[in-house]
This record gives structure tokens, C-alpha cells and sequence, in this order.
């Protein structure tokens, strides 16, 4: 079974210098924490432009692309032509989408550019992964949880994945996942006692993925929640890789 | 051995171990004593809290050490008799404080350990030689320390916390400035590269291992610690001697 980090960055942290910085630090610190795969968006995509960014995405994963797994950032200035461009970017082996609301000055529920967006991920099968944070640091903007709830109603043929929720936001991400069959989580940021046995309890191990974060974050950290998660063995299988398996048809 | 020197006893809303099932749960993670601070003393009723506290020390002396939790800096002279008592009724070998911010999403702070009202209560630690856990921000604990520079005094989250932004750049600078503060490793932040930073700045030997149970999982806190590249001495100093030095273990 492959372990499978559905929430890996590239690129450069505006905020302070990474230790991991070049694609082959990334490949080093999967390979120490063996982790096979990696699904992967630029920091640049965040902070300074999607289209540059996920060209820089689509450099990265060249250098090892059986291991690393390209998801494509949206915003609205990726302009009129933006489902063009997203239809180019699969075919030039870009897997998912991920979208940036709280840094890119927009609202899931007031974006018409955004329905034609994720009318084309449905039409590629893509899941949507929206972190609510980039990482677990209270001083970074946080994006509120039950706003997925929306766009996940209204567009119940794409597979979101909400991302970065700690336990301050779990009870609303459990109200989301519960309403809409089509909402899965990933652990990156999530850092409660009992956080992934809730996940899998309440909404089934199925719909949970395991996320670490990587280089901003600790690896060892986002594994270690799963694996001394009081769970089964299946589960934990499913949530370090079968579920990213499935979802990213891989 | 591990010991966590950030822990906690009693209940709160959403949150809540007695002593017993926090050491069960150190067992499964493999830390050896713990150092707890009571949730209840914290946020609504210390003489309650505390004195849950002295009983869970009498019942697992060899584990479980508590704080004397003080709910607020506006209880003055009452939270030093309360230190005073704690100390000698229960052998109680620290003190624990928090600022208060204004609720779930709002980082303001509305009352803040630097506040002069605080002050007799570190003369109490600095008089009894106990050093204080404070969750508090880097700028609070600046201040605290150079008024009180002879009390050791412990960042809680070492700035990973949400009255702080979580700044723990802010937090190991400040500690770099002042040797009697420490930093604790418990936060929900999983920066990397953060513990080897703070032992890059300071020393191995003012980081300190906490988990803030039954708040975060304690095998990640651990994880924070085992996968940060530093060597076997730093790990040692961090899970165990400096703990034991500053409660005297």
C-alpha cells in the first residue's frame, strides 16, 4: 500500500526560510518518512499568480513524477478563459484543483468565474481540495469551514476536500461532511486528542486523507496522528493512501 | 525518560481528563511524569482546581506533580496565599498563569500576565525559587522577565498560540535575550523547523517537552520532537533533563 500525502507544497515560504527547499529535500524527507507519493501545489500559485505557479508545480513533479502528483491553483485571475486553461493544465498531467479563497480576495459563494471552474473539474473528475489555512499557525488567515458547505451543495458532482481544520473548526467541518456526501478532510492541521478517530467515526475512515503539510509542516507529526489513531488497520490503510488512490483515480 | 511539563487535569467545555486517565494515556505514549496544570483552576475556580491537583499528587506521587494554577491576574494577594498554601500542603513545585483573550476566534488579550497586578505573584515564585509555566506572548514574557529576572520562566507554546499569532521567530528571539526563559514545546503548531531553531538560539538546554493533554494529541507533540533533526543529547535535554532540573525531579 502506498502512503499517500494528499497536502504537499513547493516553492518558497514568503513568510520565513524553509528547510526544505529544492524538490530533491521534499523527496528526501518522503523517502525518511516513507512516504511514496505527494500531491503538490506551488507556493507561488498562492502568493504570486496561478499561472506562474503552476507552471512552477508542473517543473517540480519533472523531477520525479511517479512520486509527485500536480494540483492546479484557481483564481479569478486566471480571467475569462480560466476553464481553457484548466483543461490544458490536465492535459499536461495536473491531477486536482485547489482553491485559495482567503488569498485570493474571493468568495465561494459569490464567484461566477467559480462555476464554470468547478464545472470543469466535475467534467475531469477532479477533487477540490480548499485548505481553510495553508498550515496549523494562528497568526495566518483562516477561512470559514461552512463555506464549503455552500458550494458543496450546489455543485454535489465534484469531491472537495476540505483541508487545514484543527479542532476549533472540526465541529463545523463534521456539519459540512455530514450534510454533503461529496466533502472529504484532510489531517494536516488537525492536532486534537482523538481528532482522526472522531473523522473516522463519525463521517468513515472512506473520507478522510492523510495530509502533512510537508515542507511547512513536520511530517512526522502528520503521521503520526494516523498511526496511533485508535482506529482499525483498514482504516488507517485507507486514510495514509487507498482513499487519495481512488479519488486521484491513480 | 519523558516528562511533560504542559498538561492538564480537570474540565472545561469540550475538554477533560481526571488524573488517572491522563496517566493512562501518557503510559500508551510513553511519557514516564507529568506536570499538570488543573483546566477548572484555570478558566473558572482555582481553590477547586487546585486542590484537585494536591489530591491527584498524593495519590501518584511518583508521576504526577501539579501547578498551582492562578485563574487570573486580578486575584492578588489571595492567588499569592493560594501559591503559598499549594506549596506547602501539596509540595507543589510550579505555578501556572495565563493571559485571557477575548473567546473562540478572537486573539485579543483582556488580561494579560505583564499586567502590574501580576506582580506579587512572581515575587511568591521568585521567594520560593518555582518556576512559571505562562501562557503568555513573547512580548508579556519579555517584560516579566527583565522585572523578574531570577524567576525561570516557561513560554508556554513558545509563541505558537493564538494571543501570540503564533510567532515562535518573536518567541526564540525573545528567549535569546533572556537567559531565564524557556520555551515549551506543546502547540498545535507543527512548523518545521521550529525546535531546531529554538535549540539553534538558545541551547538545548531551555527547550522543554510538554503536550498541552488532553487539548492536542500527545503522539504528534512527541512526533514534533523525535523527527526535529537534533541529536541524541538535544533530545535528552528537552524530554527530560531540563524538566527535571527546573521542578527539581
Amino acid at each position: 500500500m502506498a502512503v499517500i500525502d494528499i497536502c504537499g507544497y513547493c516553492g518558497v515560504w514568503p513568510y520565513w526560510p524553509l528547510r526544505a527547499k529544492t524538490p530533491t529535500d521534499l523527496l528526501n524527507l518522503m523517502d525518511r518518512w516513507k512516504i511514496d507519493r505527494i500531491a503538490l501545489t506551488s507556493l507561488k500559485a498562492i502568493f504570486a499568480g496561478c499561472r506562474d505557479g503552476n507552471d512552477e508545480t508542473r517543473r517540480v513533479i519533472k523531477e520525479e513524477p511517479s512520486r509527485m502528483i500536480a494540483f492546479a491553483a484557481a483564481s479569478p485571475d486566471l480571467g475569462t478563459r480560466a476553464c481553457e486553461y484548466i483543461e490544458e493544465c490536465q492535459h499536461m498531467g495536473m491531477r486536482g484543483l485547489r482553491l485559495f479563497p482567503q488569498h485570493h480576495r474571493f468568495r465561494l459563494d459569490e464567484s461566477p468565474w467559480l462555476a464554470s471552474i468547478l464545472k470543469m473539474a466535475s467534467k475531469l473528475a477532479w477533487p477540490v481540495l480548499i485548505p481553510i489555512r495553508l498550515m496549523m499557525n494562528w497568526g495566518l488567515p483562516t477561512l470559514d469551514v461552512r463555506t464549503i458547505g455552500g458550494i458543496a451543495a450546489a455543485y454535489s458532482h465534484v469531491q472537495f476536500i476540505i483541508g487545514g481544520v484543527n479542532y476549533g473548526e472540526l465541529a463545523d467541518a463534521l456539519a459540512v461532511m455530514n450534510r454533503y456526501n461529496n466533502v472529504a478532510i484532510e489531517t494536516s492541521c488537525l492536532q486534537s486528542l482523538g481528532g482522526v478517530k472522531l473523522l473516522a467515526d463519525e463521517v468513515g475512515p472512506e473520507r478522510v486523507l492523510l495530509g502533512t503539510g510537508l515542507p511547512l509542516q513536520y511530517p512526522s507529526a502528520g503521521l503520526a496522528k494516523i498511526e496511533h489513531a485508535e482506529i482499525s488497520d483498514r482504516a488507517k490503510e485507507l486514510i495514509l493512501g487507498l482513499n487519495a488512490e481512488r479519488l486521484l483515480g491513480l | 525518560m519523558v516528562i511533560d511539563v504542559h498538561m492538564h487535569i480537570g474540565k472545561i467545555p469540550g475538554f477533560g481528563l481526571g488524573a488517572d486517565e491522563i496517566l493512562d494515556l501518557a503510559d500508551r505514549v510513553g511519557i514516564d511524569k507529568v506536570i499538570c496544570a488543573h483546566l477548572g483552576a484555570l478558566f473558572y475556580d482555582m481553590y477547586e482546581g487546585n486542590q484537585e491537583t494536591g489530591v491527584a499528587m498524593r495519590k501518584h506521587p511518583d508521576r504526577f506533580l501539579g501547578y498551582i494554577t492562578i485563574s487570573s491576574c486580578r486575584y492578588g494577594r489571595k492567588a499569592v496565599e493560594e501559591i503559598q498554601r499549594c506549596y506547602e500542603t501539596y509540595g507543589m513545585q510550579g505555578i501556572k498563569v495565563s493571559h485571557n483573550v477575548g473567546g473562540v476566534g478572537n486573539y485579543a488579550i483582556i488580561t494579560s500576565v505583564d499586567d502590574p497586578f501580576m506582580d506579587p505573584i512572581f515575587e511568591k515564585a521568585e521567594e520560593l525559587s518555582l518556576p512559571v509555566l505562562a501562557h503568555a506572548t513573547p512580548d508579556e514574557c519579555k517584560a516579566l522577565s527583565q522585572r523578574f529576572p531570577q524567576v525561570r520562566l516557561i513560554m508556554a507554546h513558545a509563541g505558537g498560540c493564538p494571543g501570540a499569532l503564533g510567532d515562535w521567530h518573536k518567541a526564540v528571539d525573545t528567549a535569546s535575550h533572556h537567559s531565564n526563559i524557556y520555551l515549551d514545546t506543546a502547540s498545535s503548531q507543527v512548523d518545521m523547523g521550529y525546535i531546531e531553531a529554538a535549540v539553534e538560539a538558545i541551547g538545548r538546554n531551555r527547550v522543554v517537552f510538554g503536550t498541552d493533554m488532553p487539548v492536542l494529541d500527545p503522539f504528534v507533540q512527541l512526533a514534533k520532537v523525535s523527527g526535529a533533526d537534533l541529536d541524541e543529547e538535544d533530545r535528552k535535554a528537552i524530554l527530560e533533563a531540563n524538566a527535571a532540573d527546573l521542578f527539581r525531579l
